[in-house]
């Protein structure tokens, strides 16, 4: 009985990859099918950048993103503790519309799932130096996780206006 | 003529004296291992690995040599604890267990049970793939077809494009696919392989190894009797010092 109460707290926590989970969210965002993805290659500028965002080398040179007019969706993955959190990013000019946490593969740190988490991602976006417009708030417990996350922001952010400068805000 | 209180006293003496014996070079041990942890930090003994094969093996950490890898080109890639190597270079740190490995025109996958790691020529990673990428399942075979990689997991078969942006289901004949296969590596290359430093081989620190020594855990499943055994003998020690100091006195 207590096996299976804390299967319903922790299953979801731990559930691996859904890619259902990136279909919704697309479906939610561009308001259709899931179109192709687009491939951003990264030129050495723009990894520099993204290795001092991460404060430690990148393991990647392409990213996946989605991009209709002025929305446009990022898949990013960084590692929390020990394995990696895969999130999208939902963003409007420039402005973080939404995130989702599409897969948490730790067992701590789970907190970063809930909306009460997210939602202070949105309506952010990049100021000088790559850094947010607002602070998020941390999770006691949750600390790498909430970092991860606050990076892989920074990250899509950064990696958008690569993509569509001139429609980043004007500060 | 001695009496038999004399005699007694004498045996509590030998006895003590064995007791003692025994115990000096068990209490200088703990006296030492516990002073060396007690200023670990400042020795930096956490930093410091012992490196002694008897002593990893005795850890469960001797890594069986290896002898087997994947073809890649012109390389062979193998893993060893913590990371893949191709021709004795570190190309990628561990994804989990290696299903095998193929070389395309421009880029090279390295499979994993769990991921693809798709590398550029210069054995960059351009992109880890999984379950977000179309690609389901517990991946078992890697091969190649006209050109195009060929992924086989537990739910299907998967025919990639040409840059490995994209996945697709897979249902043709196997015939024409050349699959990767674990191969035992040649004489050279176990050579090269074997004189590789691996950082990521997991070693013991020597405050750990300190540590497991003033408790008695090095001996294995039976240290808590060992350890038991010093305690009596400690308790043994000190009980007959005082019978014999008050006999002493009284007398």
């Amino acid at each position: 009985m207590l096996l299976a109460l804390l299967s319903l707290f922790i299953g979801d926590a731990w559930a691996k990859e859904k890619p259902e989970d990136l279909t919704v969210f697309l479906a939610q965002v561009f308001g259709e099918p899931p179109r192709k993805p687009k491939m951003k290659y990264l030129s050495d500028i723009e990894r520099e950048r993204i290795s001092d965002i991460l404060s430690h080398s990148l393991s990647f040179r392409r990213v996946r993103y989605w991009r209709k007019s002025a929305s446009s969706v990022w898949l990013l993955e960084e590692v929390g503790k020990h394995k990696p959190i895969t999130a999208g990013f939902w963003l409007e000019k420039g402005i973080i519309k939404k995130v989702k946490v599409l897969a948490f593969r730790e067992s701590r740190g789970w907190e970063i799932k809930y909306p009460y988490f997210l939602k202070q991602f949105n309506g952010v976006f990049l100021l000088e130096n790559t850094v947010l417009s607002t602070k998020v708030d941390g999770i006691s417990g949750a600390t790498l996780s909430v970092r991860a996350m606050t990076k892989m922001a920074r990250i899509a952010l950064y990696l958008n206006q690569q993509v569509t400068l001139p429609q980043a805000p004007q500060i | 003529m001695k009496t038999a209180i004399q005699k007694n006293f004498f045996k509590l003496l030998l006895l003590h004296r064995r007791i003692g014996l025994v115990v000096i070079w068990l209490v200088l041990w703990l006296a030492i291992t516990g002073i060396l942890l007690n200023h670990s930090d400042d020795l930096g003994l956490d930093e410091k690995a012992v490196k002694p094969s008897w002593l990893n093996q005795l850890y469960g950490l001797e890594s069986t040599p290896v002898s087997s890898g994947y073809k890649l080109g012109q390389g062979w890639l193998v893993t060893l604890p913590g990371a893949y190597y191709v021709n004795g270079r570190l190309i990628v740190a561990d994804y989990g267990p290696l299903v095998g490995a193929v070389l395309l025109k421009n880029e090279a996958l390295l499979v994993t049970s769990e991921s693809v790691v798709v590398l550029d020529q210069q054995g960059e990673v351009l992109e880890i793939q999984g379950a977000f990428n179309g690609l389901e399942g517990e991946f078992l075979q890697v091969g190649v077809y006209q050109g195009q990689p060929v992924l086989r997991s537990s739910v299907g078969r998967y025919i990639g494009n040409a840059d490995v942006s994209e996945w697709q289901g897979f249902s043709a004949s196997s015939t024409g696919i050349e699959w990767s296969i674990l191969t035992a590596l040649p004489s050279d290359m176990l050579k090269k392989i074997s004189a590789l430093e691996n950082p990521n081989q997991p070693t013991v620190s020597l405050e750990k190894f300190i540590l497991d020594l003033h408790t008695g855990r090095l001996l294995g499943r039976f240290s808590w009797l060992f350890i038991d055994i010093v305690g009596l003998l400690l308790m043994a020690g000190a009980i007959s010092g005082f019978v014999i100091w008050f006999k002493l006195k009284v007398t």
